[in-house]
């Protein structure tokens, strides 16, 4: 898959973060204990990340591209709902004594965080409102696979039904994206398993 | 359930609510699809029925949700038409790769997939609008057995084939309440309702 370099990349950046958990949490817990809560930052480190990288992408596209009223209030509920993601995921990590990775802080920024996550759809070629549907979807689906990754991987059950509740809400993103593009129910809801790697109508 | 003759005769004859299947029409339904499971689960809709907890116990409940699904289609695409009925037929093809894949999984832990109940009691919707409203809370209701399954799998690899089908869930929630001209994304967290 086209991102699994980009979120590799990521999961190594988010490994600092789980590296001072696990020191943080030295001495009480079993090792193996230890051991899963850090790998369990890890990996919502890697999701925030993605996630911040989807609202910055969102706001540069409410700002910048070219978008109708109808797509201009999805947008905005796209990135609502992956403000309300990134919130509880930062209050995860908290949790686990993890400290949450900052969003970008500028165009440049996000411009290499994006390429760091895979995502090719460049900013600053939104010509069309497909462009920034596609644009979008590329995004969702990106999320989408990394929340399949946590799954397989997360250790706490309160996590793995967060991720799996987090990873249906992008499903309904691309979903609705995908209708954007297209009136046929076989593109709008491609396969029977949702796992990101549908490709871009 | 379907016991009174009247009903089971209305539910026969042209299946004109989603109400409820008799055994004849669910069999052909689901078992055109090798749905031959020995035995039903009595569930609840959106629980999870008990059982040891190991993975194809938690599988078979999930299997039971699917059961339940395709009923469902399989009750209400009769009174579905154009793009409404067009998403619903899909939908329904989705459910049966669901329960097929389950059945593979479940089998190949080794135990028995079980088979849909002969009959379910979805109320007695009465015109397309209430079926794609009925659809959607069997879809919801899904999801919520899902989202019990997940946390307690096991096994990670099967833990993501369940967790793409409950993406796949929620993704025919959004188009059916799009369909029903309600706005598809409701929640940031799809939690079946729950």
């Amino acid at each position: 898959m086209e991102g699994a370099i980009g979120r590799r990349a990521l999961l190594a950046g988010g490994g600092a973060a789980a590296l001072t958990l696990a020191a943080a949490g030295a001495g009480l817990a079993p090792a193996t204990a230890r051991a899963q809560a850090g790998g369990d930052a890890a990996i919502l480190t890697q999701a925030l990340t993605l996630e911040q990288v989807a609202i910055a992408s969102y706001g540069a596209a409410l700002r910048d591209g070219p978008v109708d009223p109808g797509l201009r209030r999805l947008l905005r509920r796209l990135r609502r709902q992956e403000r309300q993601h990134a919130d509880v995921l930062a209050s995860e990590l908290d949790t686990l004594g993890a400290r949450a990775p900052s969003p970008p802080a500028d165009a440049a920024a996000l411009a290499r965080a994006r390429a760091d996550a895979g995502l090719r759809h460049p900013l600053d070629q939104l010509v069309t409102a497909s462009d920034v549907a596609r644009f979008a979807l590329e995004l969702e689906n990106a999320q989408i696979t990394l929340y399949l990754e946590a799954v397989r991987e997360l250790g706490a059950a309160r996590l793995l039904t967060l991720a799996t509740q987090i990873m249906a809400a992008e499903g309904q993103h691309a979903t609705v994206l995908r209708g954007q593009l297209s009136e046929l129910p076989e593109i709008v809801v491609p396969s029977p398993f949702e796992t990101g790697d549908a490709a871009i109508p | 359930m379907v016991d009174d003759p009247s009903r089971r005769s209305f539910l026969r004859g042209a299946a004109r609510g989603l109400a409820a299947l008799p055994a004849g029409l669910l069999a052909a339904g689901c078992g055109g699809n090798g749905d031959d499971g020995d035995g039903f689960p009595t569930t609840t809709p959106g629980r999870l029925p008990a059982g040891d907890d190991g993975d194809a116990d938690l599988l078979n409940g999930a299997l039971a949700a699917e059961h339940r699904q395709v009923a469902a289609y399989l009750s209400g695409l009769p009174l579905l038409e154009g793009r409404a009925l067009a998403d619903g037929e899909l939908f329904l093809s989705h459910e049966r790769a669901h329960v097929r894949r389950l059945r593979e999984l479940i089998g190949g832990l080794g135990a028995t997939p079980v088979g849909p109940r002969p009959s379910y009691d979805f109320g007695l919707p009465g015109n397309a609008r209430d079926i794609l409203r009925a659809l959607e809370q069997v879809e919801q209701e899904t999801i919520a057995v899902y989202l019990q399954v997940v946390p307690r799998l096991a096994d990670p690899l099967l833990r993501a084939t369940v967790a793409s089908i409950v993406a796949c869930e929620a993704e025919h929630a959004a188009n059916l309440l799009e369909r029903l001209g309600r706005w598809p994304l409701p929640t940031a967290f799809v939690t079946g309702g729950r």
